[in-house]
């Protein structure tokens, strides 16, 4: 099969509703000529010391996508990579050049202490199911971000087309013209199965080594887009000796996002004056209405019990009964207008509820991107410790009752 | 170069009784209570008010008032024991008698039964628990979540007895939700240092053992750092290892200057450390001790030439991690500010370079300095400079 062969399907599927016809499997060379079609503009090699992956802009043409053991190495005495540099729609026979890619200022390893490599190794599906991690960069990376799914695992399990690119550079030899050249498979339709947690395996479907981080992207007919879905992190490939062709994939999952976006944005952004959230996010229609709560520009997680100063559901303490008032930010991050569902949408649960006061009650609708202020505050004449449940009622189909723990104390 | 990166491998892939009788007398003192409290600030002891108490005025309470906790307590699997957490909690919460509710929880605590489960002890943001490895740490979150001072208090208690590295975990967490200031607290930082010096639950790591290693960036105890960086060690086991790396990073973005003199004085007498090189490679340049210690490591004769390549590779790293932590928090430092690290570092570095002291050090300067170079420029095209 000759490279034109397989451009030619690419960049079809990239422009028509995907055909069982075009199905391609196995990663395949693309001609750079191509490269600025969707989704392959977006995808890039990320050089990390003497290793190469792929990443992929996803949301802000600042943050790149990848996987996270392309910038924790196991294997160093110390696993702290060195500085990446980012190389959008590399084209070459040789490794770039150091020094010659956009620089990654940060970048953020999203697990927990018992996850890092957990207690089993990181080649586990324990480690794959959190291996993502995010860069970030002063300047733009890309012209443009991809638009995403905002639960990855749901399209790549519950839609039918995918298209996956990257650098699969470990296929080839060092003399090989194409050894670092943008690959692509896809579109295609194999099963998929969830292993643990977010992490999917796809069977006879496969890259090859360096394409970890490389993006897997779905198809939305809503749209006729392709939105990024998740990255490779692991896999097997007929042709270097293993019984099967393999992907495995760590899907995005809203949890995902919501810690990526809210790193983001305190980082950069914090949320503005007026309390909205706009920030021109693309999302790929279809996820409906999604109910958020900040403090602080902190996301609260729905059913927050443990209280904590940085998003301030812990009110901290105070000395006298006069009022002290915290601001949240009730936001639709969603794609479809949210209602609130009730007269008093809002209401405060729980013993120590009558300490608690709603300030300002949430009126008629948040469209997508919007927030609103809620004011709480704080007030007791009785000393000691006081918790109290803040319940939201909206039309979100996942959290119709967003709760949160909220504490204050009264010395 | 070889090109590989990607990891790619192939897959084949006490008893009911005992709560229910404790649940239906459970003494409600409120003196006791208050005992506990002033206990706790004033460093009395205070371990008998955790046990029921048979001699004081109690109250009869019916098991049903608590049947969620009941369950909880008897739970013999995992998904048993997280259901019946979830939903204990609101029922605990929400009791009209928050005392009653806090004494069912202590009664089930004190009375023995506990059940280890197929889980562990996973956190989310805000030091909430996701899982517990066992229906007494569920309990012991329960405590914290309805009252914090009690749950200090028993806490307390754990700290002093328990062998079990996960309650350790728990009952830390729960001591800083409860005591004020737990964070320069002189009890909390002894118990710290003995959980990382601990060196059963080092050979055989809990996933709350490796989580509490938060201890250290919340309390910024430099005396923790040594015994964090002898864990990062070739022949500590990986996941002690990869924590104790992950636990350092946060060490470093709240306070460079301890996690840097920290590691300076654990590692002095090492020719070649990779942790070293990764402190100095995350300096603060804004901060003048970060300088001065830069340059002295930079004009030692003792370190190998090998972990400066470590550090040229990697000034000024990046790398941080954004997990959830028990006490800490993820706080990603402001752009704005890294690209006033970065061109104050380019400047002090381009200094060095003209430096006949560092003369020695030529090689490494030039490439951080390409490396500032870029950054600067990225910085500003970005808008941040």
């Amino acid at each position: 099969m000759n490279i034109g062969n397989i451009l030619q399907r690419i960049v079809l599927a990239a422009l028509v509703v995907p055909a069982a016809a075009l199905a391609q499997y196995t990663s395949k060379p693309l001609d750079p000529a191509y490269y600025m079609q969707e989704p392959m503009k977006y995808t890039g090699l990320l050089s990390a010391g003497e290793h190469s992956c792929s990443g992929a802009i996803v949301k802000d043409t600042r943050i790149m996508l990848s996987a996270s053991h392309c910038v924790f190495q196991e294997t160093r005495a110390n696993p702290w990579g060195p500085s990446p540099e980012w190389f959008l729609r590399y084209a070459s026979a040789k490794f770039p050049a150091d020094g010659q890619g956009r620089s990654i200022r940060a970048y953020w390893y999203f697990t927990g202490y018992a996850d890092a490599v957990r207690l089993h190794s990181m080649s586990s599906p324990q480690s794959f199911n959190l291996d993502y991690m995010a860069g970030y960069s002063y300047e733009p990376l890309a012209e443009e971000a991809a638009p995403y799914f905002l639960n990855g695992d749901s399209a790549i399990l519950q839609l039918p087309w995918k298209q996956t690119v990257g650098y699969p550079s470990g296929l080839y030899r060092s003399s090989n013209p194409y050894r670092y050249y943008m690959h692509g498979n896809g579109p295609w339709t194999a099963e998929c199965k969830t292993t643990l947690g977010s992490y999917i395996l796809c069977n006879e479907v496969s890259a090859g080594p360096g394409n970890s981080g490389g993006p897997v992207f779905v198809w939305d007919a809503a749209s006729s887009r392709y939105g990024f879905a998740g990255v490779y992190v692991s896999g097997a490939e007929r042709s270097l000796g293993d019984a099967a062709d393999l992907s495995g994939i760590n899907a995005m999952s809203e949890d995902e996002w919501s810690v990526v976006t809210s790193a983001i944005e305190s980082a950069d952004k914090g949320l503005p004056d007026d309390g909205t959230l706009n920030d021109g996010t693309p999302t790929v229609p279809g996820n409906g209405q999604r109910l958020s709560v900040f403090g602080n520009s902190s996301l609260i997680p729905h059913d927050q019990s443990a209280v904590n100063r940085a998003d301030m559901t812990d009110f901290g303490s105070t000395t006298s009964s006069r009022a002290m008032t915290r601001t949240f930010v009730l936001a639709n991050t969603g794609t479809s207008p949210l209602q609130f569902t009730s007269d008093r949408p809002v209401s405060i649960t729980g013993r120590g509820a009558r300490y608690f006061k709603i300030r300002s009650q949430l009126l008629g609708q948040l469209d997508p991107n919007e927030g609103q202020y809620l004011k709480i505050s704080f007030s007791s004449t009785a000393r000691g410790l006081h918790r109290a449940t803040v319940v939201v009622q909206s039309d979100d189909p996942e959290t119709p009752e967003y709760r949160f723990a909220v504490q204050a104390r009264r010395r | 170069m070889i090109a590989v990166g990607a990891r790619w491998i192939t897959y084949s892939s006490v008893g009911i009784a005992g709560i229910g009788a404790a649940l239906l007398w459970l003494a409600v003192n409120e003196d006791a209570a208050q005992e506990t409290q002033s206990a706790l600030e004033g460093s009395q002891p205070h371990e008998q008010l955790l046990l029921p108490s048979p001699s004081t005025e109690s109250v009869r309470i019916s098991s049903c008032d608590f049947k969620n906790l009941t369950r909880l307590s008897s739970a013999a699997t995992a998904s048993e024991a997280k259901a019946a957490w979830r939903v204990s909690r609101q029922e605990l919460l929400d009791y009209p008698d928050g005392s009653r509710a806090v004494n069912a929880l202590k009664a089930a605590l004190t009375s023995g039964e506990n059940h280890i489960l197929d889980t562990s002890l996973r956190v989310s943001p805000g030091g909430e628990l996701q899982e517990a490895p066992s229906t007494r740490v569920y309990l012991m979150d329960l405590l914290a979540q309805l009252d914090s001072k009690q749950a200090a208090a028993y806490s307390r208690k754990v700290l002093q007895e328990s062998t079990n590295s996960d309650e350790w975990a728990i009952a830390l967490r729960n001591y800083t939700w409860g005591v004020d200031n737990a964070a320069s607290d002189p009890f909390l930082r002894e118990k710290v240092f003995q959980l990382l010096t601990n060196q059963v639950w080092v050979e055989q790591p809990t996933s709350g053992f490796l989580e509490a290693f938060d201890f250290v960036p919340y309390t910024q105890d430099p005396a923790l750092v040594a015994p964090l960086v002898s864990l990062t060690k070739p022949g500590q086991p990986e996941s002690v290892r990869r924590a104790a790396f992950l636990a350092l990073a946060r060490v470093f973005s709240s306070n460079s200057t301890i996690g840097l003199e920290g590691v300076n004085q654990a590692e002095a007498d090492e020719p070649f450390s990779a942790v070293r090189a990764d402190a100095m490679a995350r300096a603060d340049f804004t901060r003048p001790q970060d300088v001065d210690m830069v340059r002295a490591y930079l004009l030692s004769s003792r370190i190998d030439s090998a972990e400066f390549a470590l550090f040229g590779e990697t000034f000024p790293q990046g790398g941080q991690f954004a997990g959830p932590g028990l006490t800490t928090t993820f706080k990603p430092e402001p752009f704005s500010r890294l690209a006033k690290r970065d061109a104050l570092a380019r400047s002090m570095i381009e200094g060095w370079m003209q430096d006949p002291a560092l003369s020695s050090r030529r090689a490494e300067l030039s490439k951080i300095h390409e490396r500032l170079l870029r950054l600067t420029a990225s910085a500003k095209k970005g808008g941040y400079s």
